[in-house]
């Protein structure tokens, strides 16, 4: 089977899944084979990540990204780092703008003296103005100076004090540039959505006491909740999460899932779960952990309280 | 293997790292957890056979084998894994990419390593990534003029930018 994978439509339904096992194998050969085509594809890649990100796949695309990318930890810390690329950009354009709108004092003045501005252009051709007028009139004085030391030489008489033409340029002040404050770089705002995500931070537990578990509060228009499982150790290379109510009705597991380290410093494994998942009642989540051998070993449980507003 | 390459060693030894790159990725779509271990135990295996006395006449053809053995024992290894679990009702759920207001650390490490990269490099990844949808298909043409470059050699260079910053986050992180 010979295909031409200059059509990069294919490539991104390679990447998205959506070929047979004969033309995926092809596709894997030249990949390993020929590196300029690699090049290619992570090129593609990347762009279908953007894409996503952009929200301008269609919806079965975009499903098929969800289950290639977001399911797997590599790619979806890939997905991420593109994301903070994109916001830090966006944010970068806008401070960018924001200081080409509101100057500094310094560039303010140096702006002026390329005379980028007409104000500065006409302010510079003013005091040209100013200092031939000036130098017109200096040359005036001297002269009518001479003409009475003649005069008066040939009088011989005192003479008259004359009111001495010395016009002083006072310089005149100049057009003070426009200042303002530098701007701080004012983050990008994104405007808060409604209250859809709660948060818990919960810490492992070996009381299983319903009085003492923490509580975490749904509204009807909280979508997801957020379990923040902290870690006294990270000892292992993954870990597996259960979440099971205290009857022992399971509700949820997955993994692999990789510890990572919050605001504070602790690492945490974090779950996001749909909030359709959690009615009002007690749950206990049992942590595992993935050892580089392959074993998984039980190690840790957390206990909270689902309470519905 | 290294002759395999190419006849120089030192040319041989960046293929090697090419070939060994371009493994990992290939197990990566194929869901590997551990790309990095997988691509090099398939390159042990390879060297294993050469060493056995295999003849191999097209090595990527000969490794892509190997991989998608390692594959399957993978996956074998996964759902024995999964049966230890218990039975799971559901597939591994997908985390969902959300824009939260939580401070995320991985923002703050691609600020840092952004502001790491050289100032022409900085504003390229910048200038590439800012604009949305429409204007974003113009600009990446006015940056590839402007940079006096094909826009597909301008596309893979700020991928190579990403992935340069993909290994400083990652760094960042730990």
């Amino acid at each position: 089977m010979d295909y031409q994978f200059n059509n990069e439509n294919k490539l991104r339904d390679f990447l998205l899944g959506n070929v047979s096992e004969d033309e995926r194998a092809t596709i894997e050969d030249r990949f390993l084979a020929d590196e300029e085509f690699a090049s290619q594809i992570l090129v593609v890649e990347d762009e279908l990540i953007e894409s996503y990100l952009r929200n301008e796949l269609t919806f079965s695309d975009k499903e098929n990204f969800e289950k290639a990318f977001l399911a797997h930890p590599r790619r979806r810390e890939r997905v991420l780092a593109v994301r903070g690329i994109i916001k830090a950009a966006k944010a970068e354009a806008i401070f960018k703008k924001e200081e080409k709108d509101s100057p500094s004092l310094l560039s303010s003045i140096f702006a002026f003296l390329r005379f980028e501005n007409a104000f500065a252009r006409y302010a510079f051709a003013f005091v040209a103005l100013l200092f031939v007028l000036g130098g017109a009139l200096l040359l005036l004085n001297r002269l009518n100076q001479k003409q009475d030391n003649q005069l008066a030489n040939a009088n011989t008489a005192q003479p008259t004090p004359q009111p001495s033409i010395n016009p002083t340029l006072t310089p005149l002040p100049m057009p003070s540039p426009e200042t303002s404050p530098t701007p701080s770089p004012s983050p990008v705002k994104i405007e808060p959505p409604e209250q859809t995500l709660a948060t818990i931070i919960l810490r492992p537990t070996i009381v299983r006491d319903p009085s003492q578990a923490q509580k975490l509060v749904l509204s009807s228009a909280t979508k997801t909740a957020r379990l923040q499982l902290n870690l006294e150790r990270d000892d292992y290379k993954s870990y597996v999460v259960r979440i099971t109510t205290v009857e022992g009705r399971s509700v949820w597991q997955g993994g692999p899932i990789y510890a990572r380290k919050t605001g504070s410093g602790t690492k945490a494994v974090v779950v996001n779960l749909p909030t359709k998942l959690l009615s009002q009642d007690d749950y206990i989540i049992e942590l595992s952990g993935v050892s580089e051998a392959g074993p998984i070993e039980s190690f840790a449980d957390y206990f909270f309280s689902v309470k519905r507003s | 293997m290294l002759k395999l390459l190419a006849e120089d060693r030192e040319e041989a030894g960046l293929r090697y790292e090419q070939f060994r790159r371009r493994l990992v990725k290939f197990f990566e779509w194929r869901g590997s957890l551990t790309p990095e271990e997988h691509a090099d135990e398939t390159l042990n295996r390879t060297a294993r056979k050469l060493v056995e006395g295999v003849v191999i006449n097209d090595l990527s053809n000969f490794v892509g084998g190997v991989a998608r053995r390692l594959i399957f024992e993978m996956l074998e290894q996964r759902e024995r894994e999964q049966k230890a679990l218990g039975k799971l009702s559901e597939p591994v759920a997908l985390i969902e990419i959300e824009d939260d207001d939580e401070q995320d650390p991985r923002l703050d490490c691609f600020r840092s390593c952004l502001n790491e990269l050289p100032q022409d490099q900085r504003n390229l990844i910048i200038d590439y990534y800012r604009e949305d949808e429409h204007k974003r298909i113009q600009q990446r043409k006015v940056l590839a003029d402007k940079l006096g470059t094909p826009l597909n050699a301008l596309r893979i260079r700020a991928r190579r930018l990403r992935a340069q910053l993909d290994k400083c986050i990652t760094n960042c992180m730990k």
